[in-house]
């Protein structure tokens, strides 16, 4: 819960401060603590408020959501990997 | 009786559940973007008109970097003021001469202040607070104040819209490139690099040099930059020629919405 709202202030303070990459860290944050809906709704949210990218990467509409799902999948798989790990191990 | 396993239940129920959010979540930004982004513009950006964190860096600042800059902007200002008053009155002669040959050239703008510019977003784009409710519609032109175009509206919310800089990258638009003489244009694809900067090709011996006015094609020609290099080699049909905005557009506090 702490975590979580450590990572909403800095997400705030990258928009008061204002610089996107503290929103980048609070999606980080959100992301390795595994606390994915939030990570979904910050990502979102990021995209709503940055608009779609310009130029050719203008195509990869949403790519704060994109970013957080791939690190959220990798996330996942690191973790169950680990715990596979473990188990045989033991 | 058998007993089936509180996992085993909740397992299906949370797939559900995670389906549902991020599918709502997925059709929230596609097909609700506007909708969704003038909400949360309409929240926010009162927040960062008052923000008290604006000026945070400007602070660190040191006092005598200060009095220095003061000084030399203050000397900037009185030199500029001059040439402006000057401008203003080429322009006004401009006008009544395309009024005497039949053409209106006036055009209506909308002041809007910046509420948001890189490196508080992440491209090379502008939050300015005028929108839907002040008439702004995508596809407006923006300048930094009278013919000096930099950018272009590219998405309008209720109270606020997004102003896509030429210079972003990826970004390419046609102009025309004015020779010292003016008399003589070279019509040049230019190319957004970011930050200000673009970049297009002319031909080889093409009679260019630093400090021509590249323009947009029209009967009101807004400048789109000034040539900062020329970059030819021997041997290539094509010289490389660097653009820069007329004005840092990270610098300014205002711009004009050129409504059409």
């Amino acid at each position: 819960m702490l975590v979580s709202i450590v990572a909403i202030v800095v997400a705030i303070i990258g928009l008061l401060v204002p610089f996107w990459g503290f929103g980048c860290i609070a999606l980080a944050i959100v992301v390795v603590q595994g606390n994915w809906p939030l990570a979904l709704i910050l990502g979102m949210c990021f995209d709503i408020l940055y608009g779609t990218p310009t130029g050719s990467l203008h195509i990869v509409a949403i790519p704060f959501t994109l970013a957080t799902l791939v690190s959220l999948s990798i996330r996942f798989f690191l973790v169950k990997h680990m715990r596979d790990q473990e188990t045989y191990t033991l | 009786m058998r007993k089936i396993s509180r996992n085993k239940i909740a397992t299906p129920i949370r797939l559900a559940l995670i389906f549902c959010l991020v599918g709502g979540l997925f059709f929230g930004t596609f097909f609700l973007r506007t909708t969704l982004a003038s909400v949360l513009w309409r929240v926010v950006s009162p927040v960062l008109a008052h923000n008290p964190l604006r000026y945070v860096s400007g602070q660190l600042t040191s006092k005598t970097t200060l009095l220095s800059q003061n000084e030399a902007l203050t000397a900037a200002l009185s030199s500029t003021k001059a040439t402006l008053d000057d401008r203003a009155l080429l322009y006004q002669e401009n006008i009544d001469l395309k009024a005497r040959m039949g053409r209106d050239a006036t055009i209506r703008t909308i002041l809007s202040g910046i509420i948001m510019r890189p490196p508080g977003v992440p491209y090379d784009t502008l939050i300015i607070d005028a929108g839907k409710a002040q008439g702004v519609t995508v596809g407006n032109y923006v300048s930094a104040g009278g013919s000096m175009l930099i950018g272009e509206v590219d998405e309008v919310y209720a109270t606020t819209a997004r102003v896509v800089l030429f210079s972003a990258p990826g970004e390419s638009h046609q102009a025309l490139l004015l020779q010292t003489d003016a008399r003589a244009a070279t019509p040049l694809t230019v190319e957004g690099q970011g930050g200000g900067s673009m970049v297009a090709e002319v031909p080889a011996h093409t009679m260019v040099a630093a400090g021509d006015a590249v323009v947009f094609p029209g009967i009101v020609e807004g400048m789109l930059g000034k040539i900062a290099h020329v970059d030819s080699k021997d041997g290539e049909s094509f010289e490389k020629v660097y653009i820069q905005l007329p004005i840092n557009p990270l610098t300014l506090r205002y711009v004009e919405v050129v409504i059409r």
